[in-house]
């Protein structure tokens, strides 16, 4: 098929997209008040649902850090941690939370952005990728940061409960479980966000690099 | 915007599979504009942020595009024996136009939209965010890739 047959076709298809296709205003505005399908929206339904999780934790934790300072009889985690241990746990988790929280917002805010931007196709492509890198960076170090706190606290109660820390294997191994925890979270995070979006991103970059690379060549 | 539509719908048939998700992605596109209106300044034809932003949206819609390209055909040979007998020869055409654009990716195929709808080089250019020059290689690069494509089949 040439370009001729090509422009036939299409003013054919036009008809057809006359024809056929022309929608209601009122179907026009339904559209526009209806909730969008598209992965962006998921991606932020996701975060949205993160952040008010992150939000009501942060409260829980904060609040059970307070309490256990204020009525240490009625410390939750009288079984296992003492009162000064039970506050830094929930206090620190509190933290945690907090910057989860935040990146989780941040990763939010790129996201809004890409949504409202009316560039042309190689800005808008540029824009869109470098959002979402920042996007997905920011969802896994949310994501990373709550496991080893969790693992380590864990770690701590039930190796230390009537063992005192002083200079041995025990106790460099709770110093190295956040680190080595963190890192597997890390991994195990950007493992999962390649599988989602990895393939999706290549392609848009591929795009992108044929708009760019093309036009230096002229 | 309900007059400009007639946009919306070509970027959906020149993106779409099927009915399904030619509708799923003219209410994104649709819904995408009404967010973007603010941005618009009026700096350029109305016509040219439509199609920025249509195509923007279609070119970042998720869905495997192998898989669609799939689809695409299987649904149009699904469709084929329901046509109306006078109306073969425009199906066959309209059908050779879709099995030619599945061949191009979808930056190719925003171009191929916009020359298809008679867009000013000019236009094309602000439109994708390149040089006029590139439209015009970008344009020949097509036409070899359809003539390439032509051959092998």
């Amino acid at each position: 098929m040439n370009i001729i047959e090509l422009k036939s076709a299409w003013s054919l298809l036009e008809q057809e997209i006359i024809g056929k296709d022309s929608v209601e205003k009122s179907e026009i505005m339904r559209s526009v008040h209806s909730k969008s399908k598209s992965e962006i929206a998921k991606i932020k339904k996701g975060l949205q649902m993160k952040f008010f999780l992150a939000s009501i934790s942060f409260v829980f934790a904060a609040g059970l850090a307070i309490f256990s300072y204020l009525k240490p009889s009625l410390n939750p985690l009288d079984f296992i941690l003492s009162t000064i241990e039970s506050v830094s746990f929930f206090g620190i988790m509190a933290l945690s939370i907090g910057v989860v929280a935040y990146f989780n917002f941040l990763a939010y805010s790129q996201i809004e952005a890409i949504e409202k931007s009316a560039l042309n196709l190689k800005e808008n492509l540029q824009f869109f990728i470098d959002a979402m890198k920042k996007a997905i960076a920011f969802n896994i170090y949310s994501d990373t940061i709550i496991a080893p706190v969790i693992f380590t606290w864990v770690y701590y109660a039930y190796t230390f409960s009537d063992y005192p820390i002083g200079t041995n294997g025990r106790t460099l191994l709770l110093f190295m479980f956040p680190f080595v925890v963190g890192v597997c979270s890390y991994l195990f995070g950007r493992f999962i966000q390649q599988l989602k979006f990895g393939r999706y991103m290549d392609r848009l970059s591929g795009y992108l690099k044929s708009l760019q690379k093309n036009e230096a060549e002229l | 915007m309900n007059e400009s539509q007639g946009i919306v719908h070509k970027v959906c048939r020149m993106y779409c599979d099927d009915d399904a998700h030619r509708e799923d992605l003219f209410q994104e596109i649709i819904l995408q504009l009404w967010k973007s209106y603010p941005t618009y300044k009026g700096e350029s034809k109305f016509s040219s942020w439509m199609y920025r932003v249509a195509l923007n949206v279609a070119i970042q819609d998720f869905r495997k595009e192998k898989k669609r390209k799939l689809l695409f055909l299987e649904s149009f040979e699904l469709k084929e024996p329901a046509s109306i007998p006078k109306n073969e020869q425009r199906d066959e055409q309209i059908k050779a136009l879709y099995k030619a654009i599945s061949n191009l990716d979808k930056i190719e195929r925003a171009i191929m939209l916009l020359y298809l709808d008679e867009v000013a080089n000019e236009e094309i250019a602000d439109i994708v965010g390149i040089s006029q020059n590139y439209v015009r290689v970008k344009m020949t690069r097509i036409r070899t890739k359809l003539a390439n494509k032509i051959k092998t089949d």
